[in-house]
């Protein structure tokens, strides 16, 4: 499959503001990632990243933005995987929010705020962007070790 | 592989619950997973085993459950059992630092002996 790659793979999906797609999504990198590059231990973890990237998304989503749809675009090639997700919400640069100190977290009994760690501990390289004053745009990279 | 997600509690013991989780635990199904626990805390059930054999994916969402459950489970001279974790939960606790924190059973008498 590598060697019949001659060309970047590219896949979009539109996805509610609804949790239940979130499966859905894990679906659709799974079966883009198949066949493809990384080990299927590594798209389990690919899958998650995006999973937990989206399911930010949707947390933080005010109501306004439900008409919409978050904006998924995937890319692969034989060296890396990219996933762009652009959503109409408030400004919001994810890559601002530090990691938590997981002692505090456990300690304080908190349920939520462990997305992002997974997400900086599974990807290689994570972008922000403002489009144009409306729409925010987070880009993720894992390359093929 | 389970499609569906599935979540019950049941009393084996007078102060012991046995959870039993089937599916995806993620951003959309956590929720079912808190409130088998929390009815168990309502009645003032603070040793819980939550069998998770049967997890094919776990998020930090479901995650989130234990790390709510735990301090109130140690507080009330309980604890929170992971019993059979599958490779995904296994893999998620791993990555977030959680594995040393609950303590892991591989069948239901090493569950009862960990509470």
């Amino acid at each position: 499959m590598m060697e019949k790659m001659q060309s970047p793979i590219q896949r979009e999906m539109l996805i509610p503001y609804e949790t239940s797609y979130l499966k859905a999504v894990r679906t659709t990198i799974s079966e883009f990632l198949e066949d493809g590059p990384f080990p299927k231990s590594e798209v389990n973890l690919i899958q998650l990243a995006v999973d937990e990237a989206v399911a930010n998304i949707m947390e933080h989503s005010e109501e306004k933005q439900k008409p919409d749809s978050i904006e998924m675009c995937l890319e692969l090639d034989k060296k890396t995987f990219k996933v762009i997700l652009r959503d109409s919400g408030r400004q919001f640069d994810p890559m601002t929010v530090k990691s938590p100190d997981l002692k505090e977290h456990v300690k304080e009994g908190k349920k939520r705020g462990l997305g992002l760690l997974l997400i900086r501990q599974i990807m290689d390289e994570i972008t922000y962007s403002f489009i144009n004053g409306v729409k925010n745009e987070l880009r993720m990279i894992k390359n093929v070790k | 592989m389970a499609e569906n997600f599935k979540v019950g509690g049941k009393l084996i013991k007078s102060d012991t619950v046995l959870i039993n989780v089937q599916g995806h635990l993620d951003a959309h199904t956590f929720e079912q997973l808190d409130k088998v626990i929390n009815a168990a805390f309502n009645k003032n059930i603070f040793k819980i085993i939550v069998n998770m054999e049967k997890v094919d994916y776990i998020s930090s969402a479901g995650a989130g459950v234990f790390i709510g459950a735990l301090s109130r489970t140690q507080e009330n001279e309980g604890n929170i059992v992971l019993l059979n974790p599958s490779d995904p939960v296994t893999q998620v606790f791993d990555i977030l630092g959680l594995s040393l924190l609950f303590p892991v059973a591989e069948n239901y008498d090493e569950a009862m002996q960990s509470l």
